[in-house]
């Protein structure tokens, strides 16, 4: 919206005698005026160019990694999950840190499909689209944790209420098959708002295509896409439908994943901050690993037009904005215990402090508290190299998180001669490691097939799209 | 001019595109078509487009969603009623109410989202709004 509606004279205000109201321009979305055709030749050339060879030694780097989860899931299975490290007390450790933290990244990118949105803030039109595949590819990730984590994997589908023999269903009581209906359903929808969104890109790729398989596979996923008026009349319901469904579904999902901890009665974890702690939370390290992945790509592909300092401030804003409720949320927790006087619920949070794992929950408070200080100061936000350098410092944060609120709590509850201390196994490391070349190899691959940004939500936002400009 | 069997044009801003469906719309044509590359602000009363339909199948997938969710908790659950292949089993947990809509809440609200979404998809396949 560039130019004010002339407000006709009968109506001015008196003060509009004195004043001459200057209109602010708006950040541009897309710098240097680039047309709609730049754009298209931009994200569709990503895609139909030979594979560049960094490309290449990523991929072998991400299978590589990937190939450990492969072989910590097989041993796992084939030898039985006394092979991870979990142990009386902490009869959850790894496994659960490592779901929770793959789930809360996969939030961001609902976040800005969703809620941004709705909020109309148009500049999520550069990031939404690798920002929704990375949900995905997380949400991936997360899952394999929940299946395997069960031990006998080939019974994994008694988590759902399938009918047996013997009239045994999943108990609805448990917040852990809450998890299993809320992933579910999280996995689902998101995979259909990513698909929806990139209907119109296929298409464009489709009509594109130098040969034919290039354009029967494009065009068999393009649905048969004419950007006619009447396709898009219902594209835009269905987005805006989605985008509706999907911030009820974000705050819920990662909610009920709370719940794991907070309908227990463990000092520590059953407390009602939960809900928008992990929320926010998830928020935080979500927007860490979206800019950990656009920014080199942003170099690599020179997107800089696309991706502009204006965005990256924005997401460097609400990482800090995030992180700062978090880290309110930690004092939170400390204040409520020391007011609601309950030694157990003091204790806990003295321990994570000064107890035996003392050395992971300063790390997690320097770098999910202190390190977004940082984003507080222009000149740092503008250094492309330190904002990436903090956004990794935001995902070892949030991992550090997780594990200090399972683990802390696990290993020193109400009775002392319950206490214990856990450590991860080699499988346990391996297994988490590899995920992340999980996570690489899909999202390497919906690099070099898939349009990463949606060109026709980026073109929609430019000046030029507005028909009352001229 | 005998066999015409359609006309295209080519526009060069969005403003003239709408300006020129404007047009079309008034002087009464039924069978044409606005194609852009992307959706253009205001072009649905522009061309006389009613609103989607899509917004109706999504209620009522939801409705479905909620109901299926409370259902399926209820029987399995709270009931001993038997149905072919199934049988409900009354789960005592901690000597609790066999069904409250409370604890029946989360998976009944993540199964009418996924119903939302799922019944609408099936009508967006169908792209076409009927002129």
């Amino acid at each position: 919206m560039a130019s004010a509606h002339p407000i006709s004279d009968e109506v001015k205000p008196a003060i509009l005698q004195e004043v001459d109201p200057v209109d602010i321009p708006r950040p541009a979305l897309v710098d240097n005026n680039r047309s709609f055709s730049w754009i298209t030749d931009k994200i569709c050339g990503i895609v139909e160019e030979k594979t560049p060879t960094w490309w290449w030694v990523c991929f072998i780097m991400a299978c590589a990694t990937a190939s450990f989860t492969v072989m910590g899931l097989v041993y796992l299975v084939a030898t039985g999950t006394g092979v991870w490290g979990l142990a009386n007390p902490a009869n959850w450790g790894w496994a659960i840190v490592n779901f929770v933290f793959w789930i809360g990244i996969g939030h961001a990118g609902t976040l800005i499909s969703a809620i941004l949105c709705l909020l109309r803030q148009k500049w999520r039109t550069s990031i939404n689209r690798a920002a929704e595949a990375m949900t995905i590819f997380a949400v991936v990730c997360a899952g394999i944790f929940p299946v395997f984590h069960v031990g006998r994997v080939w019974m994994a589908w008694f988590l759902f209420p399938i009918p047996n023999a013997n009239a045994i269903w999943p108990n609805f009581r448990s917040a852990l098959l809450w998890d299993v209906f809320a992933v579910s359903t999280y996995g689902t929808v998101s995979v259909l708002f990513w698909y929806v969104g990139l209907i119109p890109d296929l298409a464009s790729v489709r009509d594109r295509a130098k040969n034919k398989i290039r354009q029967v596979l494009y065009g068999i996923f393009a649905m048969g896409w004419r950007g006619s008026n009447r396709q898009w009349s219902n594209y835009e319901m269905c987005y805006l439908i989605l985008a509706g469904l999907s911030t009820p579904l974000v705050l819920s999902v990662h909610t009920i994943v709370s719940f794991d901890f907070a309908i227990s009665l463990l000092p520590g974890w059953h407390t009602t901050i939960f809900p928008p702690y992990f929320v926010a939370g998830a928020i935080f390290s979500g927007f860490g690993m979206v800019l950990t992945l656009m920014l080199p790509l942003r170099a690599i592909y020179r997107l800089e037009d696309l991706i502009t300092q204006y965005h990256i401030d924005c997401m460097t804003k609400i990482i800090l904005a995030t992180g700062t409720m978090v880290g309110y949320a930690y004092g939170m927790e400390f204040f409520i215990a020391a007011y609601g006087a309950n030694d157990f619920e003091i204790f806990a949070f003295v321990n994570r402090a000064f107890g035996n794992y003392a050395w992971a929950y300063w790390i997690m408070i320097s770098c999910n508290v202190l390190s977004p200080q940082f984003f507080w100061f222009k000149k740092i936000r503008e250094n492309t190299a330190l904002v990436w350098i903090i956004t990794i410092f935001v995902n070892i944060g949030i991992l550090f998180e997780r594990f200090v609120i399972a683990v802390t709590t696990l290993t020193r509850d109400f009775v002392p001669s319950s206490w214990g201390y856990y450590s991860p196994t080699i499988i346990d490391i391996f297994t988490y490691v590899g995920t992340f070349g999980v996570f690489s190899v899909l999202f390497l691959l919906f690099l070099r097939f898939l349009p990463l940004m949606a060109m026709a939500e980026i073109k929609a936002v430019t000046p030029q799209a507005d028909p009352h400009k001229h | 001019m005998a066999n015409q069997h359609g006309l295209i044009a080519k526009f060069d801003t969005p403003a003239d595109i709408m300006h020129a469906a404007e047009k079309v719309r008034d002087a009464g044509y039924k069978n044409w078509d606005v194609i852009t590359p992307f959706p253009i602000h205001g072009m649905d009363p522009a061309m006389g487009i009613k609103r989607s339909l899509v917004g109706r199948f999504t209620i009522v997938g939801g409705t479905i969603g909620l109901t299926t969710g409370m259902l399926m908790i209820w029987f399995t659950g709270a009931s001993e009623l038997s149905l072919p292949y199934m049988e409900g089993y009354k789960l005592i947990v901690g000597g609790k109410p066999y069904f409250s809509p409370q604890f029946a809440f989360p998976v009944s609200y993540e199964l009418t989202i996924l119903f939302f979404c799922l019944c609408f998809h099936w009508r967006h396949v169908h792209f076409e709004q009927a002129a």
